[in-house]
């Protein structure tokens, strides 16, 4: 299943909520970056360019307890940075199980394997591997060899374990679809990963390698040489359908950038999880005095090549809810995985 | 001041003593004389436009910060009169999004369409004017504004009748048409519910800008200017869509 069947009903419930109560922004999924710290250095990644004495910042669990509080998205997304690092990272997730949040503990499976032992298997947890293609493509992409065999053998384990584990791929310039297809096919026959996550990189100013980057006309074709391929029926997404429909430049969308805030060891990030105007210390004065409306595709350039899961997943899931016949199709894509046109 | 709405219907919709049923010899006469006036002139593009930005609905105000056409034309708008307008807008707290117009030939009427130039251009918003009326106030160096209002959103496509819309096609010729097509006639009374929100949402935001750009108006006037250069035409005909 593409996403667990109690977290499909409590998000629902909770954009129902939302719109009984015409919240016009609100959280669906708060991007909890506890470190900045990596055991990586990725060409494409943005979030780790910070000074030393910013790199040795942890959020406490208590910290990260309240945030998630605060924020009251049903989903937390934890980032980083690689968050196998933290050293409290065990007592932060039993902390968010424990107030019901649906925690997606993302890494990149490096310290994985040692660390299953620190963490119980649970339907609020997940966990979501990075891999950006097979062994050649995605050593390549995170500047180590190793990383993709050590990142397999912890989806074996975790999985013999009886956890919960999805993955996250970021497509750059240098993954072909053919590429892409290949490590899907993999991920979903051989290692029978529960769900994937899909999304064209960001080009982060900050990134070391610029060249890794797709246009956004790149972008769309992309996704739809990449969901054209006929195994694609069989590939469990953790996306809505809609979002799929996107990525392929079917269906029109705009950013909400609200949807998936972030606080870091620097505070609440402005605007979004992608771009940096600075921070702010509450949840409160991130949703209330953001000047929204500036950013989104075709208002920010910044924003002209984003197409990434963080801004328009969000949307997606709006757009959803509203359509009777989207939810419908979004239902059966949660059941089996697929979806997209 | 010039405020020119492509229109009649949106010149009496949004009052200002916009010009209305532009039509390309009256605004080049309109335009050549401001530009002979070197305490400055100010040209405003107001109007109703369709909506490419999927987060737009009936009558969200787009401030230009650009507008292109079909063959990759691109203008810019006066910095500062965006900035002012940009500035008065914000601290009266009435909603806006800064982003590109793109002008078209003919409507685009469905909703595949739309994305495709969603996807292609990033605009906001597209019309059938903006950009030759744009091109009118550069070659005479007249600093230019343009300010729209969403009336038919991304997701809605518009009735056939209107397709075969061109600037220089009879408004009766078109409604003539729809009398034709019953079918069509629902279509038709949303699109004027939605010309209603459309044209006071629009004449709010003028109310607040204008006074802004009056006082600034002069400022950027460059002092020649070229008669000699032909007005790009003009559309008569009442708006839809993006075919504002």
């Amino acid at each position: 299943m593409g996403i667990p069947l109690r977290q499909a009903v409590v998000v629902s419930a909770y954009l129902m909520k939302q719109q009984i109560k015409r919240n016009k922004r609100y959280p669906l999924v708060l991007m909890l970056e506890p470190l900045y710290r990596c055991n990586l250095a990725c060409g494409g990644c943005g979030k780790i360019q910070h000074p030393e004495e910013i790199l040795g910042q942890y959020l406490s669990a208590e910290e990260c307890w309240a945030a998630a509080e605060e924020c009251g998205a049903p989903v937390v997304s934890i980032a980083g940075g690689e968050p196998l690092v933290h050293p409290h990272i065990d007592r932060i997730v039993e902390g968010l199980i424990e107030r019901k949040k649906f925690v997606y503990l993302c890494t990149n499976a490096i310290l994985l394997e040692k660390a299953l032992s620190k963490f119980k298997p649970s339907v609020y947890l997940t966990i979501s591997v990075h891999m950006d293609g097979l062994r050649e493509l995605h050593d390549a992409m995170v500047d180590r060899e190793g990383v993709f065999d050590k990142a397999v053998a912890a989806i074996r384990e975790a999985k013999r374990r009886g956890f919960r584990v999805t993955t996250n791929t970021t497509v750059f310039a240098d993954s072909s679809p053919s590429q892409i297809r290949d490590l899907f096919n993999f991920l979903t026959n051989e290692l029978k990963i529960d769900g994937m996550m899909v999304s064209p990189g960001y080009d982060y100013p900050k990134a070391p390698n610029q060249s890794v980057f797709l246009r956004r006309p790149q972008m769309i074709e992309t996704f739809r040489k990449l969901l054209a391929f006929p195994e694609r029926r069989g590939w469990r997404f953790s996306h809505t359908p809609l979002f799929l429909d996107f990525l392929q430049g079917k269906e029109a969308m705009q950013c909400t950038a609200w949807g998936n805030p972030t606080r870091s060891v620097l505070g609440w990030q402005r605007p979004c999880y992608l771009m940096n105007e600075g921070y702010v210390t509450t949840f409160r004065e991130l949703i209330e005095e953001t000047e929204w409306d500036r950013y989104g595709y075709g208002r920010d350039a910044r924003c002209t090549n984003c197409m990434a899961h963080c801004g328009y997943e969000a949307t997606a899931t709006k757009a959803t809810m509203a359509s009777p016949l989207e939810g419908l199709r979004a239902g059966i894509g949660t059941m089996l995985g697929g979806g997209g046109r | 001041m010039i405020v020119v709405a492509p229109t009649r219907r949106e010149a009496q919709a949004i009052g200002h003593g916009a010009v209305a049923g532009a039509t390309a010899g009256s605004v080049a006469s309109l335009l050549d004389v401001a530009s002979l006036d070197r305490s400055g002139a100010v040209l405003v593009i107001a109007g109703v436009c369709g909506g490419l930005d999927p987060s737009l609905a009936p009558g969200s105000i787009i401030v230009a910060r650009g507008v292109s056409n079909s063959d990759g034309g691109d203008l810019a708008p006066s910095p500062r009169l965006l900035d002012a307008a940009q500035h008065v807008l914000r601290a009266r707290r009435r909603a806006f999004v800064s982003s590109r117009l793109l002008t078209v030939d003919a409507p685009v009427a469905s909703r595949k369409a739309k994305t495709e130039l969603w996807n292609t251009h990033g605009a906001g918003g597209v019309d059938m004017e903006t950009y030759g009326l744009a091109m009118a106030a550069e070659q005479r160096h007249i600093p230019w504004i343009a300010i729209r209002a969403v009336l038919d959103p991304a997701s809605a496509a518009l009735p056939a009748s209107l397709r075969a819309w061109r600037a220089d096609t009879d408004e009766h010729a078109i409604m003539a048409e729809a009398r034709r097509r019953p079918w069509e006639w629902p279509a038709f009374v949303r699109l004027a519910l939605q010309m209603r929100t459309a044209s006071a949402s629009l004449r709010t935001a003028l109310d607040v800008v204008l006074p802004a750009l009056n006082v600034l108006g002069s400022a950027d006037v460059a002092p020649v200017a070229d008669l000699s250069i032909p007005l790009v035409a003009v559309g008569t005909a009442p708006s839809a869509n993006g075919a504002s």
